[in-house]
């Protein structure tokens, strides 16, 4: 079965509405055209600029756990926009992930042009669950030390007192906004438009870069490795999705195992490798779903239901 | 369990990168209270609750991380976010680099208007509140004539008063190469 190919073509084809939606996700959110946040700025009466760092994937979760909440304020923005993704996500599966998100849209899309060959194609070794939430731990981790700053003694000795976090007592920082690609796939798209933004780039940015875009993108099989490993967002809209899904009124994808016939290409054309199975059982894992509907599209003998219980 | 063991080391590991290489070299971010005195590192009471830190700025470029002295070594990058009115009335304010014979590029975006030309604000702050939806970034070219120096950049950041003209903060900035 993998035998199958999977290119831009056939999958635009197969799955139109779903690339129209990727579109759709770019023009509302990326600069130069951001229509999502131009539309919000335009209400708020704020001339900042529109692009999609006003949307961050990663601060709000940060602040979240960290418990630091003031940092909302005069972000509106940021709050609705972080509480619509994971609402959704509860209610209806991360669909802002499987849809709308231009960053996991992006390497998705470049990576059905490369041959399965060179991709990289862990998804019968490991679980990806395990690289999503592994990385999910540590920011939270990260996120909740940075905002502790213990009235040491010791820490007095070389400063204030209560100048310095948890975090940086235990030689760490913030993951937040040094490794991210939303930032990296904005700089790109301003950089055409004017070559001159591209003059700083940071080890940091340069990382991530290697890591989303090629690693995890041209080279990853489905294209989605930074959302399975480097997005906060994306691990919390599926931890979300996985308590929906166990309440019984919630939206998900499921499998009708009277159908199938286990050939398979529902598991080869899964972009977050989330469709686990041999020839007996095939089961869902509502922990890398992103309710893309992949599955469904391909399925001859229509196994994939998208309702609820 | 073994996949997420490693990922959890990757990621602490990579947050310890941040720590030691990111922060302090390659596009410092820091904290601005005005008004205030930031001669050595401080933490300073917001009026309505909440602290902000502030230091002085020391750029290390010598401890950059390899990527970015393989690409861009000659362009050092310093943002803020955050400018904090920690006075007890408001202020319409201005921000200036003093002692600047660098070529600096300014890159300002926020939620109030800002006047490229005289550098202020139009709006005032009111006591305890920020600059909202702020994202500043400094760009400093380092010309080939300033790059075998110790020093590459001796200064500061002043907030003033946009109305008075009156200096509220000065935030010592240091760029260096080598110990």
């Amino acid at each position: 079965m993998r035998s199958v190919k999977f290119r831009g073509l056939e999958a635009l084809r197969r799955h139109r509405w779903r690339y129209i939606a990727f579109i759709v996700g770019f023009l509302l959110l990326v600069h130069p055209f951001a229509l999502l946040i131009r539309t919000a700025y335009s209400l708020l009466g704020s001339p900042a600029e529109p692009n999609l760092h006003r949307v961050c994937f990663r601060m709000p979760i940060d602040w979240l756990m960290g418990g630091r909440f003031e940092m909302f304020v005069g972000r509106p923005l940021n709050l609705l926009f972080i509480m619509a993704v994971l609402a959704i996500a509860f209610f209806f599966g991360p669909l802002f992930c499987g849809w709308l998100c231009p960053v996991g849209s992006l390497t998705e899309v470049l990576s059905r042009q490369v041959p399965h060959r060179f991709k990289i194609d862990l998804s019968s070794k490991i679980d990806p669950a395990a690289l999503r939430y592994g990385f999910f731990a540590s920011y939270v981790l990260v996120a909740i030390s940075t905002s502790i700053t213990p009235e040491s003694p010791v820490l007095a000795e070389c400063c204030a007192p209560g100048t310095r976090s948890l975090a940086q007592t235990l030689g760490l920082a913030s993951i937040c906004c040094r490794y991210c690609a939303s930032s990296q796939l904005q700089n790109i798209v301003d950089g055409a438009f004017n070559p001159g933004v591209l003059e700083f780039w940071h080890s940091g940015a340069i990382l991530v870069l290697g890591v989303w875009l090629v690693l995890g993108g041209f080279l990853w099989q489905g294209g989605r490795g930074w959302c399975l490993y480097g997005c906060p967002l994306g691990a919390l809209s599926n931890i979300l999705h996985y308590i929906g899904s166990k309440l019984g009124f919630t939206y998900r994808v499921r499998h009708d195992a009277t159908r199938c016939t286990r050939c398979l290409r529902c598991k080869d054309v899964c972009p977050t490798w989330a469709i686990n199975g041999g020839p007996k059982k095939i089961e869902i894992n509502s922990h890398t779903c992103n309710g893309c509907l992949e599955c469904a599209k391909i399925c001859d003998q229509r196994c994939y239901s998208y309702r609820r219980d | 369990m073994i996949a997420f063991s490693i990922v959890v080391i990757f990621t602490l590991g990579s947050s310890l990168y941040a720590e030691i290489v990111l922060g302090p070299t390659e596009l410092v971010h820091f904290w601005v209270p005005f008004p205030a005195v930031v001669t050595r590192p401080v933490t300073v009471p917001i009026p309505g609750g909440g602290t902000v830190f502030a230091r002085p700025i020391l750029v290390e470029v010598h401890k950059q991380g390899i990527f970015k002295r393989a690409v861009n070594p000659w362009v050092i990058g310093l943002s803020t976010h955050w400018l904090v009115n920690v006075g007890d009335r408001s202020y319409r304010i201005g921000l200036r680099l003093v002692d600047t014979t660098l070529p600096v590029k300014w890159e300002v975006s926020a939620g109030i208007p800002w006047d490229p030309g005289s550098k202020t604000f139009a709006r005032p702050i009111e006591s305890g509140k920020t600059i909202p939806e702020l994202g500043i970034d400094w760009f400093f070219y380092i010309p080939e004539d300033v790059r075998p120096l110790h020093v590459w950049y001796s200064g500061g950041l002043v907030v003033f008063d946009a109305d008075s003209g009156e200096t509220l903060t000065f935030l010592p900035i240091t760029i260096r190469f080598g110990g």
